[in-house]
């Protein structure tokens, strides 16, 4: 053991011996008061199972809508973009218009 | 005594019902473990009071839940050490302890500790847990935890597992982390130590 363990183990070892003060009964009025807070607050139970319920269906709900964005994502790659459709058209008319 | 006549069994039945009789009942036979524990583990500046009292909340949250898979006192422990520990958490750790700090009778308990050739055992136990309250007070919750558990209450590795649900070598690998931590805080108390 060196002297830095041996010190530590001198403090906790007169540490061990302090008495620790042992209350067998609770304060006066302690047990009414922790009661009637935790009486107060209507069925705590059935709002955490409320709250996880919403938290499994928005976890849910958020893997559906990356497995459809997946999903879908090659398909609409291959569908002409907007811009393109646009610009195609312009030249048609532009074409129609000063090429007939 | 009423509290070991107590059937807790019949007496949950009755919480569970929102029974206000038996919950005070229930809060008084557990108080002496609920008490032990938040003293042992009490953040620096809080109440005992109000951390016990948050212990029951959670466990009068909580009791649907409980199954009665272990003994109620095993799982109230859990509740209480976790509450704790999160309490902690919250808490900004102590600054750091210089010698200048200390009281003078804390001041004479670690100048017994730390000298180098010292035989003689520290009598004033209050003083030198004080000494230590203040130096934990620097380390995390779980070290916090693990070295009161084991060093101090003396616990086996097996119970501090049934207290805290953590796993065996997890206990260790912290615990000898934790006082690595301890060690070298009271090496940089001792820096401060008056020379004669």
């Amino acid at each position: 053991m060196n002297e830095a363990e041996e010190k530590l183990e001198r403090l906790l070892a007169a540490a061990r011996t302090a008495e620790r003060r042992e209350d067998p009964e609770a304060p006066m009025g302690f047990a009414t008061r922790v009661v009637a807070r935790a009486f107060a607050n209507p069925m705590p139970s059935l709002l955490r199972a409320w709250e996880s319920l919403a938290c499994r269906f928005l976890v849910g709900a958020c893997a559906v809508a990356l497995l459809i964005a997946a999903s879908s994502g090659p398909a609409l790659a291959e569908q002409p973009h907007e811009a393109d459709l646009l610009v195609e058209l312009t030249d048609q008319t532009f074409e129609l218009a000063f090429f007939p | 005594m009423a509290e070991e006549a107590l059937d807790v069994a019949a007496c949950l039945e009755r919480v569970r019902e929102r029974d206000e009789a038996a919950a005070r009942e229930l809060v008084d036979h557990l108080y002496p473990l609920v008490i032990k524990i938040v003293r042992a583990h009490l953040p620096w500046r809080m109440s005992e009071e109000d951390l016990a009292q948050d212990v029951y909340l959670k466990m009068f949250a909580n009791l649907q839940q409980y199954r009665g898979e272990m003994p109620l006192e095993h799982w109230v422990s859990r509740i209480a050490v976790t509450t704790c520990i999160d309490k902690l958490r919250y808490q900004k750790r102590r600054p750091e302890l210089r010698w200048a700090d200390l009281g003078e009778q804390e001041a004479e308990v670690m100048e017994a500790t730390l000298k180098a050739d010292s035989t003689a055992t520290v009598t004033d136990g209050e003083s030198a847990r004080d000494v230590l309250d203040k130096l934990m007070g620097r380390l995390g919750p779980e070290d916090r935890l693990v070295i009161n558990l084991l060093d101090l209450q003396q616990k086996s590795v097996a119970e501090i597992m049934e207290i805290t649900g953590w796993k065996a070598s997890a206990i260790k690998v912290r615990a000898h982390r934790a006082r690595k931590k301890l060690k070298q805080h009271l090496e940089d108390l001792e820096q401060g130590m008056p020379h004669e």
